[in-house]
């Protein structure tokens, strides 16, 4: 369920040139061309969807290279 | 539409308004972004400017304090306090030429400084555009940034130190110094005094909300909010970044709603047409224009006050760069260069920065690699020949370096420190095969031949492509007499440039394709110094090089000019 969720926003923001149906939770989102500055897009969407902060720590491109990584993070945001 | 541009407090301001046509009396102050995404942004709005002008506006846009061809740099102190005093006085300039609205279009940062602003004085109408809740979101947003890009950049030196003073926020090869970051932080945004603005217009960043805080820090202000789009196309690499037909659509019919009961026609006085601006050091900085092949050539002259060297640099755009350079490293080298008594000109080429072109940078890499774009380059050279320079350097980072490289090989260059050169010879023989190809097929069909005789085909374009081509192969042949293997074009033209008494310095990052791109032209021939920057990108972001950076272009002292 996170993960449709994320996988929508990553698709809306991150416009990559594929349906989200070709976006698995693992597929690394960077080599379908994500660019950092729609990262931070990707990242203040998630925000405003979880109402969650994401933390300096967790500004990283390992944070956002995949559905899951961004999926597990957020889990991680809300229950802390 | 017409441009003017004049230093004001510090600023270079460019004014955009109707050449011709009905002024409606609004003046609209354009605040920028900061950082980066100033160097991304820019070439868009100058041409919302220009939109805006079309539809009767006076549209001011200004360079902040510490960015672009203004006064003061990143680690200056009291950066914000000038940006704050700018915004007022740029307000009351365009009240004072006549202006009977006031608009303030804040993009991003900008925004954060035009709801500032009414803290002190009035206007009627507020656009921001992606504007973040607070500084300190902004700053937020600009460190992730950074970090999500920096993967882009290879491991430092071990033996050099990267770490930038505690507080400072470091961002796409720009800096917030620890005072700057914390005067965003704490930046007031409101309430906004009631009788000080009439009205706002808020469009968010793409496919997000408008932060409910920015709506809080309005008060009883009538709001209405547009749905976020183009923010994104706006902040892209800047050869690419484009702007919304939409949302510029959005701004301006927003902008014109409450005067189309007025359609008296409004006199607001212009620009001075050229200023300078004085710098520490003994320095000062003028606009240069020229006549160039797709309208207007802009540039920046930086020279000692009294300038008695004659030793010129010549700077050209990195990209869709303007021409305060990649990081703005053009403007610091300038400027160092002139502290050292030596002048120089950083040039926009066509298409990019403040020069007449395409309105969007390139919409493919080609462009950046014209025929075209070199011939303003040259022009350039020859300008500083005018102007008195016996010697001329050149540098140029990408496409600037093909720049370099290939107006080194047309006049005399001194020195040329080209930067991360991709290209130095733009396909010239698939070119050339082109247009030969072209030729051949033309030879036997009326049509082209009355295209190419009613100038509807470049005859001249055509008649150098076949003279390109011929060389090429003329030399080939003579290689190939001497039994050597043929040189690539690029090898020819880097010899022609070494043997030409230039010094050649090619600087590459580390791991930059611009290396690669050496090795398959050059193999084993003869090759220029190649000094390589370890743990940075192929713009150069991380700030800890740049000191590094700006002693490879400046280089030595010259020695004094007998008189």
């Amino acid at each position: 369920m996170i993960n449709d969720r994320v996988r929508q926003i990553v698709i809306q923001q991150g416009q990559l040139p594929v349906d989200a149906s070709q976006v698995a939770d693992t597929t690394d989102l960077y080599a379908l061309g994500l660019s950092s500055l729609r990262t931070v897009n990707i990242m203040l969407a998630l925000e405003d969807e979880f109402d969650v902060e994401f933390p300096d720590e967790l500004l990283s491109r390992r944070t956002f290279e995949s559905v899951l990584s961004i999926a597990e993070a957020i889990e991680d945001l809300v229950d802390n | 539409m017409s441009r003017r541009r004049a230093h004001a407090n510090g600023s270079l301001v460019v004014e955009t308004r109707p050449d011709d046509g009905v002024l409606n009396g609004t003046g609209v102050l354009l605040l920028p972004p900061m950082g980066y995404e100033d160097t991304s942004s820019y070439r868009p709005l100058r041409t919302l400017a220009g939109r805006l002008a079309d539809a009767g506006f006076v549209v001011w846009r200004i360079d902040w304090p510490g960015l672009g061809d203004a006064s003061g740099e990143a680690w200056d102190p009291d950066l914000v306090p000038r940006c704050q005093q700018l915004v007022q006085h740029c307000l009351a300039s365009l009240r004072e030429a006549g202006c009977t609205r006031l608009a303030v279009l804040g993009v991003r940062a900008g925004g954060l400084f035009a709801l500032n602003a009414l803290q002190q004085t009035t206007f009627d109408d507020l656009l921001l555009w992606g504007t973040p809740a607070s500084g300190k979101r902004l700053l937020r947003e600009e460190r992730a940034f950074h970090q999500l890009a920096a993967k882009a950049f290879a491991n430092p030196p071990s033996d050099v130190d990267t770490r930038l003073p505690d507080g400072s926020v470091e961002a796409g090869g720009f800096v917030y110094s620890p005072q700057t970051a914390a005067d965003l932080a704490s930046l007031q945004l409101g309430p906004v005094p009631d009788g000080h603005l009439g009205r706002a217009l808020l469009i968010p960043r793409d496919g997000t909300a408008v932060p409910r805080k920015l709506k809080a820090a309005l008060g009883t202000v009538p709001i209405e909010e547009a749905e976020g789009h183009g923010l994104t196309d706006l902040l892209e690499d800047p050869y690419k970044a484009g702007l919304s037909a939409s949302t510029t659509a959005t701004l301006i019919g927003w902008l014109q709603r409450p005067l189309q009961a007025d359609t008296r026609a409004a006199t607001v006085r212009r620009l001075p047409s050229s200023t300078t601006l004085q710098l520490a050091g003994d320095i000062e900085e003028e606009v240069w224009t020229a006549a160039g092949g797709a309208g207007e050539l802009v540039g920046i002259v930086c020279r000692p006050h009294k300038c008695k060297n004659s030793a010129w640099t010549v700077f050209f755009n990195a990209g869709g760069v303007r021409r305060s350079g990649p990081n703005r490293l053009w403007t610091q080298a300038a400027r160092a260069l002139a502290r050292q008594g030596r002048p120089s000109l950083r040039l926009d080429v066509r298409d990019v920065g403040d020069s007449d072109g395409v309105e969007h940078p390139h919409t493919n890499l080609e462009a950046m690699y014209a025929e075209e774009s070199v011939r303003d380059a040259v022009a350039a050279y020859d300008a500083v020949l005018q102007m008195g320079a016996s010697t001329v350097d050149v540098v140029g980072l990408c496409s600037g370096a093909f720049l370099g490289m290939n107006v080194a090989a047309r006049r005399p260059v001194r020195r040329a420190v080209l930067f991360n050169g991709l290209a130095f010879v733009w396909d010239d023989d698939a070119r050339a095969s082109g247009f030969t190809a072209h030729i051949r097929g033309s030879l036997l069909d009326r049509r082209r031949w009355k295209r190419l005789l009613t100038g509807r085909i470049d005859a001249r374009a055509l008649l150098r492509a076949v003279l390109s081509k011929g060389r090429i192969r003329a030399g080939d042949a003579v290689d190939r007499l001497r039994g050597r293997p043929p040189q690539s074009a690029v090898a020819r033209l880097i010899s022609a440039v070494m043997a030409s008494g230039a010094q050649l310095q090619l600087v590459s990052s580390a791991g930059d394709p611009s290396i690669a791109y050496l090795d398959r032209q050059l193999g084993e021939g003869p090759r220029p110094p190649l000094h390589i920057l370890t743990g940075v990108d192929h713009t150069i972001r991380p700030v800890w090089s740049h000191g590094s950076v700006l002693e490879l272009i400046v280089g030595p002292p010259l020695p004094p000019e007998s008189p």
